[in-house]
C-alpha cells in the first residue's frame, strides 16, 4: 500500500529530472553543432530577426500596461506614506530588475516559442526532419540549433524594448493620468537605474531565451505524428516555458543577491 | 488623407467589434439553454487542467518577488518588511495577471484548439445541418466553464502567491514565521480580494471569448489553422488580459490615487 505510493511519488521528480536532462542535452548540443555548421551563425541571426519582428508588438502591448499599473498601485501606496516623489526611480527599478524580463520572456515564450515548437512538430509531420537524416545531415544542428541561439539573441533585444515600453507606460500613468509632475518623472528616472541592474537583465533574458528555446524545439523535435499532435506540442512547450521561466527567475535571483538568512 | 485613415480604421475595428459581437451572440445562446451538464464538466475540466499550472507559476513568482524585494530593502534593513510589498502588489495585480497568462496558455489555446478541429472536420456545420446551434451547444458551454473557472484560479494563485513569499521568507531568508505572514497580510485587504474575483471573472470572459473566437469564428479551415488557433488565443488572451487589467485598476484604484 504505502511502497506503492511512495514509488509513484518518487517517479514523479524522476521523470521531471530525466525530461530536463534531456532538454539541456538537447539544446546544448543543438546550440553548439548548429553553430558550428558553415553559415550557422548567420542562419542563428535571421532567426534572432524573426523572433525579435514577430514578439516586438505583443512585448509592446503587453509591457507598457504592466508598467502603468505599476506606477498606479506604487502611487496609492507612496502618496500615504508621502513619499511620492520616489516613484519614478523605483517605477524604473522595477521595471528593469523584474518586470521586462520576465514578462518580456513569458510573451517570447507565447509568441515566438509556441511557433518554433509548431514550426518543427509541423517539420517532423511532413517527415522533413526524416528527409535531412536521410540524406547524412543533422536536423538539430541545422534545424533547432539556429532557432535556439536565435531565441537566446532576440530576448534581450526585446528586453530592452520592454524596459522602453515599460518606463514609458509607467511615465503616461503617472504623469498624465495621476498628476505627478513631469520635471520631477524625468529628472528622477534615472536614479532608479544601475548600469548593473540593466546588465544583469539582459543576462537573465539571455538565459530564459535559451531555455524556452531548447524546450520549444525539443517538443517541436519530439511531437506525435498527428495533426493534433502538432498542436499539443505547441501547446505543452508554452505552458512548460512559462513555468521554467518563473521557475528560474526565482533560481537566478538567489543566485544573484545570494540571499541566505541574512534578511531577518 | 481622409479616406486612407477611414480605411485602416475600419481594419483595426473590425476584429475587435466581431470579438464583441461573437461574444454577445454567445452569451445570448447561453441564455437561451444549453447543456448545463457540459457546463460542469467543462468548468471541471479546466480547473484539473489550469490549476496546478496557475499554482506552480504563481509559487514561484511569490517567491521571487520576495527574493527581490527583500534584495531591496535589506539596505533599509527592512528586508522582513518585503511582505507587505509582495502582498500589496501580488494580491492586486501581479497574481491575478498571471493566473490570466497562465489559463490563457493552458485552456484558452486548448479550447481553441478543439473547437478549430471540430471546424476542419466540419462538426459545426454538421450540427448546424441538423438544426443544432453550435453556439449553445459547444462555444456557450465553454465560455461559461472559464467564467466560472476563473475566479477560482485568480483566488488560488493569490493563495499560491502569498504561500512561495511565505516559503521563502522563512525558509530562504530566514524571517520569523509569523513575521512574515504577518507582513503579508497587512499588504491585503478584504477589498483587495474581492476586487481580484471580480477581475477573476472579467479575465474569464476574455480569456474564454478570445479563445472561443479564434477557434470558432476565424475563418479558417485547412489543418494548419487549429495550431494557429491556439497561437492565436495565448497571445491575444495575454494581451488583452493586461489591457483589461489596466483599465480595471484605473477604474478601480484609479481615482484614490
Amino acid at each position: 500500500m504505502i511502497l506503492p505510493a511512495l514509488r509513484a511519488l518518487g517517479r514523479w521528480p524522476l521523470g521531471f529530472l530525466v525530461a530536463a536532462g534531456h532538454v539541456v542535452g538537447f539544446g546544448a548540443g543543438a546550440a553548439i553543432t548548429g553553430l558550428r555548421e558553415p553559415g550557422g551563425g548567420a542562419h542563428a541571426l535571421r532567426q534572432a530577426v524573426t523572433v525579435t519582428t514577430r514578439c516586438a508588438l505583443p512585448v509592446v502591448l503587453v509591457v507598457g500596461p504592466i508598467g502603468a499599473l505599476l506606477a498606479l498601485q506604487a502611487l496609492t501606496l507612496m502618496r500615504s506614506f508621502g513619499v511620492e516623489r520616489q516613484l519614478a526611480p523605483l517605477a524604473a527599478a522595477v521595471i528593469v530588475r523584474e518586470l521586462a524580463p520576465g514578462f518580456a520572456a513569458v510573451v517570447v515564450a507565447m509568441q515566438g516559442g509556441a511557433a518554433i515548437a509548431a514550426e518543427l512538430a509541423a517539420m517532423r509531420l511532413t517527415e522533413e526532419l526524416d528527409a535531412l537524416d536521410v540524406m547524412g545531415l543533422d536536423p538539430r544542428a541545422l534545424v533547432a540549433g539556429p532557432r535556439i541561439v536565435g531565441a537566446a539573441l532576440a530576448a534581450p533585444v526585446l528586453n530592452g524594448l520592454a524596459i522602453v515600453t515599460g518606463i514609458t507606460g509607467a511615465y503616461a500613468m503617472s504623469v498624465l493620468g495621476l498628476g505627478v509632475p513631469r520635471a520631477l518623472f524625468l529628472d528622477s528616472v534615472g536614479d532608479g537605474i544601475a548600469i548593473v541592474d540593466v546588465v544583469v537583465s539582459e543576462a537573465k533574458t539571455v538565459v530564459f531565451g535559451a531555455a524556452l528555446g531548447a524546450l520549444c524545439a525539443q517538443a517541436g523535435f519530439s511531437c506525435e505524428r498527428t495533426t493534433e499532435g502538432v498542436g499539443r506540442a505547441a501547446n505543452r512547450a508554452v505552458v512548460a516555458s512559462v513555468v521554467v521561466i518563473l521557475v528560474l527567475n526565482y533560481l537566478l535571483n538567489t543566485a544573484i543577491f545570494g540571499l541566505r538568512g541574512s534578511g531577518a | 488623407m481622409t479616406t486612407t485613415w477611414m480605411r485602416w480604421l475600419s481594419a483595426t475595428m473590425a476584429t475587435p467589434l466581431r470579438f464583441v459581437a461573437f461574444v454577445a451572440r454567445a452569451a445570448a445562446a447561453a441564455l437561451r439553454g444549453m447543456p448545463a451538464i457540459d457546463v460542469a464538466l467543462l468548468t471541471s475540466r479546466l480547473l484539473v487542467r489550469s490549476l496546478p499550472i496557475v499554482v506552480v507559476v504563481n509559487f514561484f513568482c511569490g517567491a521571487m518577488l520576495t527574493v527581490q524585494a527583500a534584495a531591496s530593502l535589506q539596505i533599509f534593513g527592512a528586508a522582513s518588511m518585503s511582505g507587505v510589498i509582495v502582498g500589496f502588489g501580488g494580491v492586486r495585480e501581479v497574481f491575478p495577471l498571471l493566473a490570466g497568462g497562465a489559463l490563457a496558455a493552458r485552456s484558452g489555446a486548448e479550447i481553441a484548439s478543439q473547437l478549430q478541429a471540430m471546424r476542419v472536420t466540419r462538426q459545426i456545420e454538421a450540427l448546424a445541418m441538423m438544426g443544432l446551434d453550435p453556439l449553445a451547444l459547444l462555444v456557450a458551454p465553454r465560455l461559461l466553464a472559464c467564467v466560472f473557472g476563473a475566479p477560482l484560479c485568480v483566488l488560488a494563485a493569490m493563495l499560491a502567491g502569498l504561500f512561495g513569499a511565505q516559503a521563502v521568507g522563512t525558509l530562504q531568508l530566514g524571517i520569523d514565521g509569523g513575521t512574515m505572514w504577518a507582513a503579508l497580510l497587512s499588504g491585503v485587504s478584504r477589498f483587495d480580494v474581492v476586487v481580484g474575483a471580480v477581475r477573476g471573472v472579467l479575465l474569464g470572459v476574455l480569456v474564454g471569448g478570445v479563445a472561443t473566437f479564434e477557434g470558432f469564428a476565424s475563418g479558417d479551415n485547412d489543418a494548419a489553422s487549429v495550431g494557429r488557433a491556439a497561437h492565436h488565443a495565448v497571445i491575444r488572451g495575454m494581451v488583452v488580459v493586461c489591457a483589461a487589467c489596466l483599465l480595471l485598476s484605473w477604474l478601480i484604484y484609479g481615482r484614490h490615487a
